[in-house]
């Protein structure tokens, strides 16, 4: 029986997890359509989410961007096609560098802040505070980052997209001393307008598994101070994992779509 | 048909109290209970979280201008009663009245309207960090939107006033507090939208003596002049003495034993009584 019970326990609770999290996704967009709109919350974590990620996606864009050029330029010489360098570069990073990177960067950062705030404000019964005075965590909690998220996301992955494909620039510049109206003819050759799209609708995509990942764990912390640790490296490990395994679907079904 | 009214009547102004409702005599009482001053009944609540039992049929009750203080080891489940009665809770089994009104699968505006009659002093405060004094006091107005900001200002530098802080506490973050402050704070937070019924964790728990009687001080002068509705959470057995109009023992997940302060310094029940001397002699 006990050992019924060691398997049955963990599936029970896996189960009650989904469940509370899709209930959490459910109340969250449905509060989209309701009022109160917490609009200067709303600013505030736009300002959280994205102006403060700024500094960190950049630097990720320029790097990636720099040691994709220098790789590709390596390989392309031998076969004297390095024009195609901003080809390559432009394209990988719209398509899957860029989105992927800055959300990894903006959970680690923004998703552990949140899951950290929120769970502080769960142990510490600010949470239960709020419910008794009539307000509900979830339109003035969830609501607000959530949609921070979907609106920041895609904004900060333009941004990395067009750093990257500046850092790739340089490196053609330096290494192959390849001009910038051909790098840039090159990185503009290697897009379709499909790219722009789905450069855009993954991250829209990331920027809610981020915040409503961390607000999920944040709201169901329990165990005090060592809780708060430990939903905080969950609400990272977790939105880590689920972005690189929506990614593969989302790519999936873009070229169902796109054919490409 | 919950619309709030600014200044409350006497009575249940904005519920309409549960036709099913029948409130029994307080124990110990020979008078019949009154349903307009009846303001929370818990009647065979039963609640556990998995395998273990955290309530087990607890039946209590206060009425208007009266305190009741629940008193009981750590774990007992004297948190938890609090929490069920803000509805943040729900039993497995049993019925929750607050005002007449049953909370238990309640609609959410009912519970919002149920949840404005009552003030909570948490545990720890529970004061919102990123929040200035001011805006934790004033945060409950702001959400119903109800009143001028001026006429908040003015409650809110009131409030401060009651609970003995000056208003220029108003302007620091909680992080700025002690813990006696934090308390005080709390307390002002509670009384913002004028509730009829107080529910305190643990008040005086971590705090000096001094500020403990202080904090008691509070708790009684909201009872006498604001005539509210107390239950007051606490092992503090001197707090619990001098706040208590009438005392429950939680054990096991049921109240062991009811009665008035006479009534709990001199009873011959065994568990009530080692905690009742353990705790005076180790104050």
């Amino acid at each position: 029986m006990a050992t019924v019970a060691s398997i049955t326990r963990p599936v029970k609770s896996s189960l009650e997890a989904i469940q509370d999290l899709s209930l959490l996704i459910g109340r969250t967009v449905a509060s989209f359509f309701r009022p109160p709109f917490y609009w200067r919350d709303v600013f505030v974590q736009m300002d959280a989410i994205g102006v403060q990620s700024l500094l960190i996606v950049g630097l990720t864009g320029i790097f990636t961007g720099m040691v994709l050029a220098l790789q590709s330029a390596v390989q392309l010489q031998q076969f004297g096609a390095s024009m195609f360098v901003g080809q390559l570069v432009g394209a990988s990073v719209v398509r899957e560098l860029g989105p992927v990177l800055t959300a990894l960067m903006v959970a680690g950062r923004v998703g552990s802040g949140i899951a950290a705030e929120l769970g502080s404000m769960r142990v510490g019964e600010q949470i239960d505070a709020l419910e008794a005075m009539g307000t509900d965590p979830v339109k003035k909690l969830v609501k607000p980052r959530v949609l921070a998220g979907l609106v920041m996301l895609p904004i900060l992955t333009i941004g990395t997209d067009f750093i990257a494909i500046v850092g790739g620039n340089l490196i053609a510049w330096l290494s192959l001393h390849q001009d910038a109206v051909t790098y840039w003819n090159a990185v503009w050759s290697g897009l379709y307008m499909s790219d722009l799209f789905t450069g855009l609708a993954k991250p829209l995509a990331f920027g809610f598994i981020i915040t409503i990942m961390a607000c999920y764990r944040g709201l169901n912390t329990t165990g005090g101070t060592e809780g708060v640790g430990r939903a905080t490296t969950q609400a990272v490990v977790l939105s880590s994992v689920l972005i690189l395994a929506s990614d593969f679907f989302l790519t999936k079904l873009f070229i169902e779509i796109f054919g490409h | 048909m919950f619309g709030r009214k600014k200044k409350k009547p006497k009575g249940h102004p904005d519920l309409t109290p549960d036709p099913d409702w029948h409130p029994r005599p307080v124990a110990g009482r020979d008078r019949a209970p009154d349903p307009e001053n009846r303001m929370i009944d818990l009647e065979d609540v039963h609640l556990a979280f998995g395998d273990l039992v955290v309530l087990d049929g607890v039946w209590l009750e206060v009425d208007r201008g009266e305190t009741l203080v629940v008193m009981g080891g750590s774990g007992q489940g004297k948190s938890t009663i609090l929490k069920i009665i803000l509805g943040l809770l729900e039993p497995d089994d049993g019925r929750v009245y607050v005002c007449g009104v049953n909370i238990i699968h309640a609609e959410q505006e009912v519970l919002d309207e149920v949840r404005g009659e009552i003030g909570m002093v948490f545990q720890g405060g529970a004061l919102f960090d990123s929040l200035t004094v001011g805006e934790n006091l004033a945060f409950r107005l702001r959400e119903e939107g109800e009143l001028e900001e001026e006429e908040i200002e003015r409650l809110v530098a009131e409030k401060l006033t009651f609970v003995d802080l000056e208003p220029r506490v108003s302007n620091l973050m909680p992080a700025e507090l002690s813990g006696g402050m934090k308390k005080r704070v709390s307390i002002a937070r509670a009384i913002m939208g004028s509730p009829n019924i107080l529910l305190y964790d643990e008040p005086t728990t971590g705090l000096d003596p001094i500020t403990s009687e202080t904090i008691n001080g509070l708790i009684k002068k909201l009872r006498d002049q604001q005539n509210v509705a107390s239950i007051v959470v606490t092992h503090d057995i001197g707090s619990a003495l001098t706040v208590g109009d009438r005392f429950a023992m939680l054990k096991d997940g049921d109240i062991i034993f009811e009665g008035d302060a006479d009534e709990v310094m001199e009873t011959d029940h065994k568990y009530v009584r080692t905690f009742i001397d353990a705790r005076v002699s180790g104050a």
